[in-house]
């Protein structure tokens, strides 16, 4: 544990260093008052420390949407997916339905999606869910796909009905494939949230950074990135937790 | 007890039919020890999934006067499901036909020596434990009828003979009816009572060895168990 806190405490210092370095060669180069685009590490820190008042509101309905969407998408595509992966008619019939659909830009939509879903919480959550659902449905399809026909059999020679194949063999070992594609999801998801976001909402990681943005102050944009980073890396760490709980097993060497 | 007669299997792949079990009439009587044996790729583990229920597309008649839920199977692959621990993994059977006494699961743990791997998982174990696991969690649903495909396969020749030895025990003790395939000509004189040889693929019966004397470890070592064999090696295609 504590050798895993030190490493994300060496890989913040070298990013840090390295933004700082960008900064300062922009600081060098670029003349005049377009030098203060690019804010240095301290002076963004030191804005997310002062003004986290300000920020906190924004972090967590931020944070209350794009969480909402993981757990709609991971249990639809989930579902979904591992149907299509382990039911071959099902397969048949709705994969070329996700190779359809999957490639068109998701963006295209949230026009109408804020039309159809109004300018509230559900149309964004609506937009991501759309943005990352494919993904983890096709990840979770080709986890089913390879499932071992042995363990099948286990579970169906000792009498396993189909649904205690998917509760005892498909979910368990679909699952750390499944963990995989959330992660992805993370980063998509605080793709679309910034998109989502950007109009027509008073709240949000986004908002206060377009906000920041119009009124010139640029260490509470890189405050607002900052704050960005940090919902990643806390939603990262606990779907790892949740993998270390839930794949023991995965763990063992 | 088993009673299979005019079995014939094809397999139909993209749009060909292949004939995989050209014709096998067996029984085996209640608390019967019986050997399939085989070469290689002649049908066997299809014969077996086919008795087992594993396989639904067959010619003939397979009659089993047991309930369902008293017949179990070993894979040849054992089938241990390694997200499970040790415990989860024998316990299975009872988990999935919600049987809630959980004794003999113990017991039997903790015959085979397993008992102190209980929270470990199936890819901590060797070759052997992995294989006595998967003879408990058979064994663990109080069986009536044992069906085994290869039950000790690519084991050292160590290991095999003490799983044999704990197999004879526990069939006569529990008074099992089993039906095991093998490829391996000592196993099958040392557990067969008969031994169904059968010829290469297609499958058929070639010839039926019986074997009676068989039944103590110590046959192992006697006259009949090397005339047995002899005559499984003369038999076998």
């Amino acid at each position: 544990m504590k050798s895993g806190i030190s490493r994300y405490l060496i890989s913040l210092l070298f990013l840090t260093l390295l933004w700082w370095l960008a900064a300062f060669i922009v600081r060098q180069v670029v003349p005049g008052p377009k030098s203060m685009v690019l804010s240095g590490p301290i002076k963004a820190f030191s804005m997310l420390f002062y003004h986290w008042n300000a920020i906190w509101p924004n972090f967590l309905r931020s944070a209350l949407r794009l969480v909402i969407s993981l757990l709609i998408s991971v249990f639809l595509g989930a579902t979904t997916g591992l149907i299509i992966g382990f039911e071959k008619p099902a397969d048949r019939l709705l994969s070329p339905m996700i190779y359809i659909a999957y490639p068109i830009p998701k963006i295209v939509f949230l026009p109408v999606i804020l039309i159809l879903f109004g300018l509230g919480d559900l149309s964004r959550i609506v937009f991501i869910v759309l943005v990352i659902t494919f993904q983890v449905a096709l990840s979770s399809r080709d986890a089913a796909k390879n499932i071992s026909n042995r363990h099948v059999k286990a579970v169906e020679s000792a009498g396993g009905s189909r649904l205690q194949v998917y509760r005892h063999v498909v979910i368990p070992a679909a699952l750390p494939a499944i963990l995989t594609s959330v992660r992805i999801s993370i980063g998509l998801g605080i793709a679309a949230l910034y998109l989502a976001e950007e109009s027509y909402t008073n709240q949000g990681l986004a908002y206060y950074i377009n906000n920041s943005w119009k009124i010139f102050a640029y260490s509470d944009v890189f405050a607002g990135i900052l704050a960005f980073a940090i919902l990643g890396l806390g939603l990262y760490l606990i779907v790892d937790l949740i993998e270390r709980i839930f794949c023991k097993w995965n763990y063992i060497a | 007890m088993i009673n299979i007669s005019k079995l014939r299997v094809d397999f139909i792949s993209k749009g060909h039919s292949k004939k995989i079990i050209e014709r096998v009439d067996v029984n085996v009587d209640r608390g019967e020890s019986l050997v399939v044996i085989g070469p290689n790729g002649c049908g066997k583990t299809t014969f077996l999934h086919t008795v087992a229920g594993l396989n639904d597309s067959y010619s003939g008649e397979i009659t089993i006067e047991e309930d369902r839920s008293k017949v179990a199977l070993i894979l040849q692959e054992i089938g241990l499901l390694p997200w499970k621990t040790v415990w989860k993994n024998a316990t299975l059977g009872l988990d999935l036909n919600n049987m809630g006494d959980k004794s003999r699961t113990e017991e039997l743990l903790d015959r085979l020596d397993l008992t102190k791997y209980r929270g470990d998982y199936p890819t901590q174990l060797s070759g052997g434990e992995k294989r006595k696991l998967g003879l408990v969690r058979a064994l663990s649903v109080d069986p009536k009828i044992l069906l085994m495909d290869e039950p000790l396969v690519s084991l050292d020749e160590f290991t095999r003979e003490k799983l044999q030895n704990i197999i004879l025990e526990l069939w006569k003790e529990k008074d099992l009816t089993m039906m095991l395939v093998t490829h391996d000509i000592e196993e099958a004189a040392f557990l067969g009572e008969r031994i169904v040889v059968l010829t290469s693929s297609p499958a058929s019966v070639k010839e039926v060895v019986p074997n009676e004397p068989m039944g103590e470890v110590g046959f192992r070592r006697s006259e009949n168990f090397y005339k047995t064999a002899q005559r499984l090696r003369e038999a076998l295609p």
